[in-house]
């Protein structure tokens, strides 16, 4: 399991922003399993995947506003909390290519399943930046691209 | 080509520089010994024990970048993945092995390695079911 300095180097802005773990590392379900309330499954082309969306790798951030749309999900503004609404955002990089999609919570803050590792509370910037920024070549998850809601 | 045993061939030995052990020798005699490997076929349980060897220290490296990673191709086309991809059929016995110790994302490996998929359709999104049809396909075919 990483630890909290670890994931601070792989994600800089964790080290400026408000965060902390929310459960134990699991292979189970990734993040968008996790925005879907799914942790039985993998949510993935090569996993679990409704059968009308697109397959084609990488996947580009369209594909998942597709999908998300099959769940009720309409795309919006912004990332601003509203009661009776749950939203999500989509981060993508520089060629918009879906890097991570995390879920607000009731009180404001955005939930994640970071890969294989832990879930966490998080501000959205706490997981933002440009690819290889930190210790990891391949993160973080580049910048927020698209904001969708649903009745909650 | 040079097959396994030619490398034990009595007629194949070391170059000799006199009778005396000398510095220079030793290194040429290490040199020699050390050129082995590059000409000649090393016997099956070396190659497998190498391959293993290869194998973990790359899972270990893979392990490490894949973490975040959120899709199963971002993590299968990181270079430590592909190159154990590379290492051929051989790989699939520690791959399985691998798979029995902790569930994770080989599958794209083995799919790739075996041209098989024993994995029900209805469990394709489940990670510890894949995991253990591939162990059992395993056993079936006695690689584990």
């Amino acid at each position: 399991m990483p630890n909290e300095s670890f994931l601070r180097r792989c994600y800089p802005n964790l080290s400026t922003s408000q965060w902390r773990k929310t459960s134990d590392e699991t292979t189970d379900y990734n993040c968008i399993a996790w925005v879907m309330n799914d942790t039985e499954n993998l949510w993935d082309p090569d996993y679990f995947w409704p059968t009308n969306i697109s397959k084609e790798l990488p996947v580009r951030t369209e594909t998942i506003i597709e999908l998300c749309k099959l769940y009720n999900y309409q795309l919006c503004e912004n990332g601003d909390l509203e009661a009776g609404s749950i939203k999500i955002a989509i981060y993508a990089d520089q060629e918009n290519y879906f890097q991570h999609i995390a879920r607000q919570n009731p009180n404001g803050q955005w939930t994640s399943k970071l890969g294989d590792w832990e879930d966490i509370e998080h501000e959205l910037v706490g997981l933002s930046g440009r690819k290889g920024s930190g210790m990891s070549p391949v993160l973080p998850y580049g910048t927020v691209v698209r904001f969708l809601k649903k009745p909650r | 080509m040079p097959t396994a045993l030619s490398a034990y061939s009595p007629e194949i030995r070391p170059p000799t520089v006199g009778s005396i052990q000398s510095h220079e020798t030793q290194l040429l005699h290490k040199k020699w010994f050390e050129g082995i490997g590059e000409r000649y076929e090393l016997p099956i349980t070396q190659q497998e024990e190498l391959i293993g060897r290869q194998f973990y220290e790359l899972a270990e490296t893979w392990r490490e970048q894949k973490g975040g990673l959120s899709l199963v191709y971002q993590k299968s086309m990181l270079p430590s993945y592909q190159t154990i991809i590379g290492l051929g059929h051989r790989v699939i016995p520690f791959i399985l092995r691998e798979l029995e110790r902790q569930p994770d994302h080989w599958f794209w490996a083995l799919e790739v390695l075996t041209k098989q998929n024993p994995v029900p359709l209805a469990d394709r999104g489940n990670i510890r079911k894949r995991a253990h049809a591939w162990i059992e396909w395993g056993k079936n075919n006695r690689l584990i």
